[in-house]
């Protein structure tokens, strides 16, 4: 699956947004953005893609930069998905 | 007809919340619940309770349990400890198997999936069959996955910054940490920290249910579940692996359904005489 698909995925379940995920873009703006996204989002997101992409992810990769908006969490996924 | 009974038993270090759900009809056998984790087992809550009801549809006795220190249960948490826990477990199950005169299946969700397995190990003839609903596989990965709801809280808050190596050292340090509302004691981290299915020895000739979450079907269950689910062959039980789809309700905020499992489970169930 291809990085953004997967992270608008992630998204869907997290912030338990169903159909409105479709409607994501890249520069879609994310955390500040969605009342939805709190710390749990966040949990849920990186656990997410520990056991989406069989990767591990350290503490000191989580930073906010990658919660910024779509695009961002989708390049951040794609770092993981090609190491 | 009995009725749904809630009721306290005395168990290790004091009382704990217990709900039977008595047979609807000629009883096919007895199964108990071993909850998840503190606020997943909340999460969790509704789901189980139906999947309780269905079983007790079934002609199964069904007992839940809270854990001594969490839920309706006596105590405090710093009370609690991994062995404690376990003999809340312990005390249920003999309470079930006297109130029923069945071996028990052990229906374990999540964290209790893994508690579960390592009770099913240390007295393999006393159970025979696990029920495992999203297992958790390894007490340390789950215990990160944790201590990053306070590593995200922090963040989330612009506060100073901890790592989950940094909690542990607290932790390890004998300081207790507070996590979404909990506060978290040293003595059941470390435990929690320890206990791996991977590790798991002395248990074979088990009948094992496992229900894993896909986003999408016909997906298969992750990685590292799969390598469990070969040991856990390789030691001579057999495995039957499901899948389902739906929400991650043990992890989400807003509190949802998980009729899939219910139903993949309630069918499953209903062909055992």
């Amino acid at each position: 699956m291809e990085a953004l698909e997967l992270t608008k995925d992630l998204l869907r379940t997290a912030l338990q947004i169903g159909d409105r995920a479709d409607g994501l873009e890249a520069d879609s703006p994310l955390m500040g953005s969605f009342p939805e996204f709190n710390s749990l989002t966040i949990v849920g997101i990186i656990t997410g893609i520990e056991e989406q992409i069989g990767c591990e992810v350290d503490d000191e990769e989580i930073t906010e930069e990658i919660f910024e908006t779509v695009g961002t969490l989708a390049e951040f996924v794609e770092e993981k998905m090609n190491e | 007809m009995e009725k749904l009974t809630p009721f306290f038993l005395d168990s290790a270090q004091g009382k704990i919340f217990c709900l039977y759900f008595p047979p609807k009809q000629e009883l096919k056998g007895a199964i108990l619940y071993v909850p998840p984790f503190l606020e997943e087992m909340n999460r969790c809550r509704s789901t189980v309770a139906q999947q309780a009801k269905s079983f007790s549809e079934l002609g199964f006795a069904c007992l839940i349990m809270d854990y001594y220190g969490t839920g309706d249960s006596e105590g405090l948490l710093s009370e609690a400890s991994w062995e404690v826990w376990i003999n809340n477990v312990k005390d249920a199950a003999t309470w079930l198997e006297a109130k029923t005169q069945h071996k028990l299946t052990l229906w374990g969700f999540r964290f209790g999936a893994l508690m579960a397995s390592k009770i099913a190990e240390g007295e393999p003839e006393r159970f025979n069959n696990l029920l495992l609903w999203q297992p958790v596989l390894d007490g340390k990965t789950f215990l990160t996955q944790y201590l990053r709801i306070r590593v995200a809280f922090l963040m989330d808050r612009e506060l100073p910054a901890e790592t989950t190596k940094s909690i542990r050292e607290n932790l390890a340090n004998n300081k207790s940490v507070e996590i979404a509302g909990y506060e978290l004691f040293p003595q059941l981290a470390l435990d929690i920290d320890q206990i791996k299915m991977a590790n798991l020895k002395n248990i074979n000739s088990f009948q094992i249910d496992w229900y894993e979450n896909v986003t999408e079907e016909e997906k298969p269950i992750s990685v590292a579940s799969k390598k469990i689910v070969s040991h856990l062959t390789e030691l001579g039980n057999t495995v039957d692996v499901n899948t389902f789809l739906g929400p991650p309700i043990w992890q989400l905020h807003e509190r949802d359904e998980l009729p899939e499992i219910i139903r993949l489970t309630t069918e499953k169930f209903q062909g055992i005489q």
